[in-house]
């Protein structure tokens, strides 16, 4: 099959929302055939092995679907959670299970990644906190269970191990295969809180969380990528800083999570007169000017 | 007993408070409201009916932006990523966001793919490149950080002479002496911070934190370094101060860190020895959330001082030092702070007179705009401070005042401005204003000072 190019897209979402799609509002019930997602971005080469056909963007993702990658196929697959899954190119992945009431905001929602590269984004469903616990997004392989507690982390799945690499959130999770449902914490596995740590599952155990180097991170996020377009922009703000006022929003330490302390830091210890007032004991004397 | 406010000191007042109300009012204004939730809901869900329009996904990322939701921005943006057509400043957006969660490590993958990208429109690559630096420096296992500042410093009373006419001496009240009162001066001072964080690469972000000062001061009333009894000058000083602690999170996937650790600090007034503070302490701070901080500190020292034929028994102003101190922060803006810090020491001092305790409160409000002259992007900053101190002495000092325990209440204003010229420079300029009132006359006093700095952080 030759690779569909932008106008084949262009046509496939008009034809799609030609249809009438719209989003239940309802809630979304684990049944065969239940819309769970829209696709959002594909590059040619993905297949829905359920109903042996070419995915294009727009197409609605349904309960149960079975999605495959050849070595060039890559989706996008946005969630009635606002949750999104990139799957990367050779894998294959199964919507396990979906369950969202929109009101509730609350639901579970587990795939199944046989084999390839997946990136997670949780929505609604990983984070909600029941009496029940924190619910997780999981994503089960053949080596490990690995629950995604509220963030983003990415997954790379082989027949005999699993990569779990934390980037967001409170924490993620990787048990054995037949592990919890997320909900408490692992007796029996790795609990990773920082983000830009990996823990990697085999047959023989489960490892201890470890620092990626960033050339890797950048080849597995490479993963879901076309390559760099060379389009110029066209100018404006970053969509990232929008919510900062102009002559704040240029990308900086002000914007960093960890400015609060900084700035209560750098206001306690300012030289000359709060510096020396803190070495030389809060005294006005005549030595400490 | 104490003489009435002077004209210069009415007028740094009046400049304070204009600045106070212009600080107020900038801070009123307000910005556009963010979206309702009703709103985001019905831009995702144009998303899941027009999936491949670039403007419809460009929308909700933005929204979602605006509510503090930068995760789903992500979600929303990195989909474009599989696009032949994505704009190249996509990669950009995405390492801020990630910036902007704490993930460091992949928003340097994607700073580092939108730099390398031919087509990025040269604004946004300097922008790029500014982030990567800090990205870069958090990345790093082991980190070297601090400053370098020298600063010219003018001063109306910098020995903190009474500005009564009438002292005490042996109980008795007496005209002070002629040479006894403020005398303005002017010192150049150069102030170097190094810092070395050392990440053991834990779940807890285990992390060695060793913090170096150095402060040294020349007044230009000072031309020798004679030890005389009655020196009236200032003192020159020299200081080497330091810190060394593990910072961990003692609960795990909490916002708390603490840091106990080592102090040891050598300060040599004129060159020669004045004392040693050294002991322990322990700081720590918690993120209630992006935008609200809570800092805390206490420490234990033991000040010990020198013997000097220039300050008799002067041993006795030595002791042991415990101060503790919570700090709040709230960012009220973008780019605007409250800082409130309450704070106590209590000196146990070798003499009754040197003993004290004092508790203080400071509320600073710190903000940052646009610059007003010149190209540069970065952003200016000024802080104004207002600090109020009550000291109370636990005994008389029997030279002043042997019938009653001095009792200072002190108030301090503080105004700093911080201009940057470029990354790594910056200009700061200080003023400062200090009264404190004591029962003792011989310990009223005031102080006006103003400072002009070059900073290179590093």
């Amino acid at each position: 099959m030759a690779p569909m190019d932008i106008n084949d897209w262009w046509l496939a979402a008009a034809a799609v929302a030609a249809t009438g799609l719209t989003a239940p509002t309802a809630s979304a019930a684990t049944q065969a055939g239940t819309q769970v997602g829209v696709v959002t971005s594909v590059r040619a080469g993905v297949v829905s092995a359920t109903t042996e056909r070419v995915v294009y963007i727009g197409n609605t993702v349904v309960f149960g679907e079975r999605f495959k990658t050849d070595s060039t196929g890559i989706i996008h697959i946005l969630f009635m959670d606002q949750s999104s899954m990139t799957l990367g190119p050779n894998s294959e992945l199964v919507i396990d299970e979906f369950v969202f009431q929109p009101k509730e905001q609350r639901g579970n929602i587990a795939v199944n990644l046989i084999k390839g590269s997946l990136r997670v984004v949780g929505g609604f469903i990983s984070k909600l906190t029941s009496p029940k616990g924190a619910n997780s997004a999981l994503v089960r392989t053949a080596t490990a269970t690995i629950g995604i507690r509220g963030g983003i982390s990415l997954v790379e799945a082989q027949t005999d191990q699993t990569q779990g690499t934390f980037l967001f959130g409170e924490h993620m999770d990787v048990l054995p295969p037949d592990g919890s449902d997320g909900s408490s914490e692992p007796n029996n596995g790795s609990r990773v809180t920082r983000p830009g740590f990996s823990v990697i599952a085999s047959i023989t155990g489960i490892g201890a969380p470890f620092r990626l180097p960033v050339q890797e991170m950048a080849n597995l996020t490479s993963r879901f990528e076309s390559r760099q377009s060379n389009n110029p922009s066209t100018g404006g703000n970053l969509v990232s800083t929008n919510d900062r006022p102009d002559g704040l929003n240029a990308p900086g330490r002000l914007l960093a999570p960890d400015r609060v302390p900084y700035v209560i830091a750098d206001n306690q210890n300012q030289p000359p007169d709060k510096f020396l007032r803190t070495v030389m004991g809060n005294e006005s004397t005549q030595v400490q000017s | 007993m104490t003489e009435k406010m002077t004209p210069i000191s009415a007028k740094h007042k009046t400049l304070l408070a204009l600045w106070l109300g212009a600080v107020a009012t900038t801070a009123m204004a307000q910005s556009a409201p963010p979206p309702t939730a009703v709103e985001v809901d019905k831009a995702f869900r144009d998303v899941l009916a027009n999936a491949s329009s670039m403007e419809v996904r460009s929308k909700y990322a933005t929204m979602l932006v605006d509510i503090g939701n930068f995760e789903g921005g992500i979600a929303a943006l990195e989909g474009l990523l599989l696009m032949p057509d994505a704009p190249s400043r996509i990669r950009v957006e995405l390492g801020v966001l990630y910036y902007r969660l704490g993930s460091y490590a992949i928003s340097e993958s994607y700073l580092r793919a939108a730099i390398a990208d031919p087509g990025l429109e040269p604004p946004l690559k300097v922008h790029a490149e500014t982030l990567l630096r800090d990205v870069v420096q958090r990345n790093k296992t082991s980190r070297f950080s601090g400053n370098l500042m020298l600063g010219v410093r003018s001063q109306s009373n910098p020995t903190s002479a009474t500005k009564n006419s009438e002292v005490y001496y042996l109980g008795v009240p007496v005209a002070r002496g002629k040479d006894a009162g403020p005398k303005p001066d002017v010192d150049t001072h150069f102030f170097g911070s190094l810092d070395h964080e050392l990440d053991l690469d834990k779940q807890s972000e285990a992390t060695l934190v060793t913090s170096l000062v150095t402060y040294a001061s020349h007044f230009n009333s000072v031309d020798s370094y004679t030890k005389q009894v009655g020196y009236s000058k200032s003192f020159d000083l020299a200081i080497l101060a330091g810190t060394t602690g593990i910072r961990f999170r003692p609960v795990a996937a909490t916002e708390l860190l603490i840091r106990p650790h080592l102090i040891a600090g050598v300060i040599l007034a004129n060159g020669s020895p004045h004392f040693t503070n050294n002991g322990v302490g322990i700081d720590g701070d918690y993120r209630a959330s992006e935008t609200v901080a809570w800092s805390g500190a206490y420490e234990n020292t033991k000040m010990v001082f020198s013997s000097r034929e220039d300050m008799p028994n002067v041993a006795l102003q030595g002791g042991t030092r415990q101060v503790a101190r919570i700090t709040a922060a709230i960012e009220t803006a973008p780019g605007r702070f409250v800082i409130t810090e309450l704070g106590y020491t209590d000196m146990d001092g070798n003499a009754p007179y040197s003993a004290f305790r004092e508790p203080h409160i400071q509320v600073s409000y710190i903000f940052s705009y646009a610059p007003l002259i010149g190209t540069s992007a970065l952003p200016w900053t000024t802080t104004a401070s207002i600090t109020a101190t009550r000291r109370a002495y636990r005994g008389p000092d029997p030279v002043a005042q042997p019938f009653s325990a001095r009792t200072d209440t002190g108030w301090r204003a503080s105004l700093v401005n911080t201009v940057p010229l470029n990354r790594d420079l910056s200009l700061q300029f200080q003023l400062d204003y200090s009264d404190t009132t004591s029962n003792i006359p011989n310990f009223s006093n005031t102080n006006t000072s103003g400072t002009l700095a070059v900073i290179w952080k590093y």
